[in-house]
């Protein structure tokens, strides 16, 4: 598995999402661009920008910026 | 003509991508992030440098149809399933995780909870080791920012299993009392029941670890119980936890100072020979004067 990082900032986060085919509304939450839906974590919680730290395809996996989370897609990331 | 990425992609294993356009939402903006002033940028849209870390990608302009066509192969990596995309702060988060689970100590303890636990159960438990890491490293602003997010996204029973954790409890506890019920039979099941039944009553619990005289748990047990009458908790007990010879020994030690105050102590052992025992606390009735119950803590 390859490892792309982006800067931490919100720009880079927003570019790194449109590049997949994501946007933000206007509370700040992840929403796939075709449906307008908001996109859900593994925890099936609704990811915030703010929350977001990655994304990685299985189905399709939001990776946010809570630990425990973090951890479960260790193994997929490249140290 | 081979795709000048496709070629870079295929070698590697990392990459950073670089932003210098904010991106848009309806890609029409193209501005330029130049310490607040705004100008027409001429370099070339996607560019490939390289540092120490490894190649960078530099996007300089907004994300539109001709740039996803430059970045295509990066793309591609993701929608196949070979590329993760990760922001670098929570990617270092992991590499220092890495790193602090190289100690013989704490590799031990994943090693031996790995598969006894739920895989979200065993991330806690790191995350909870990790705390432990950095505050014992004076790293507590690192600290207070991931319990922050934690606290933000897990519930009740996750941030006491993440606590229990930072707290040293797997090592000195859970662990102990496992081996101890494994030589019994449906040890799993026994250690699943427990650990649920702690995690639901753990604000009224106490453990006893070797390095704890049984003053110090009488001291516990009397400000566990002054703070709950004072506070007119409804959870009318108070639990000791113990389990190895020492620490029953001491709970035992214990019970027998704690009797004149709180009569109503039950204490339960582990049948079969285990060393676990169990003492519960009706801490309702006691003898604690009026000149305790009101002191300051």
């Amino acid at each position: 598995m390859k490892t792309f990082t982006f800067d931490n900032s919100d720009a880079a986060k927003r570019a790194i999402l449109e590049l997949l085919g994501k946007s933000v509304d206007d509370e700040g939450y992840i929403i796939e661009i075709k449906t307008g839906e908001r996109v859900v974590s593994p925890t099936n919680q609704e990811v915030a920008l703010s929350n977001f730290a990655g994304i990685r395809k299985g189905s399709e996996i939001f990776i946010t910026n809570d630990l425990p989370a973090l951890l479960e897609q260790a193994e997929y990331i490249e140290d | 003509m081979i795709h000048p990425l496709t070629s870079l992609i295929s070698g590697i294993k990392s990459l950073h991508l670089k932003f210098s356009f904010e991106s848009s939402n309806d890609g029409t903006k193209k501005i330029v992030k130049n310490k607040g002033t705004t100008h027409t940028d001429n370099r070339q849209a996607v560019q490939i440098t390289n540092n120490y870390n490894g190649p960078i990608i530099q996007i300089n302009a907004p994300i539109n149809d001709d740039i996803r066509k430059e970045l295509k192969p990066i793309i591609d990596a993701y929608e196949n399933k070979q590329a993760v995309f990760i922001a670098d702060e929570p990617k270092k988060v992991l590499s220092d995780v890495t790193l602090h689970e190289q100690d013989s100590m704490v590799r031990g303890l994943l090693r031996f909870f790995r598969p006894k636990l739920s895989t979200r159960d065993y991330q806690l438990m790191r995350t909870g080791l990790y705390l432990k890491y950095l505050r014992d490293n004076d790293r507590t602003v690192e600290a207070n920012r991931l319990w922050k997010q934690i606290s933000e996204n897990n519930g009740p029973r996750e941030k006491t299993l993440i606590n229990l954790a930072s707290a040293g409890y797997f090592h000195t506890y859970f662990r102990p009392l496992y081996k101890q019920l494994l030589k019994t039979e449906n040890a799993q099941r026994k250690f699943n029941k427990e650990f649920e039944k702690i995690l639901d009553d753990v604000t009224f619990a106490i453990f006893v670890h070797v390095q704890m005289p049984a003053e110090d748990v009488v001291k516990k047990v009397k400000q566990k119980a002054i703070k709950n009458i004072r506070y007119g908790v409804k959870v009318e007990t108070i639990s000791l936890h113990a389990t190895g010879n020492t620490c029953v020994g001491t709970v035992q030690e214990a019970v027998r100072l704690l009797r004149p105050i709180f009569p109503s102590i039950k204490v339960k052992s582990e049948p079969g020979g285990l060393v676990i025992v169990t003492a519960t606390i009706d801490y309702r009735t006691n003898t604690l004067t009026d000149e305790e119950l009101h002191s300051k803590q």
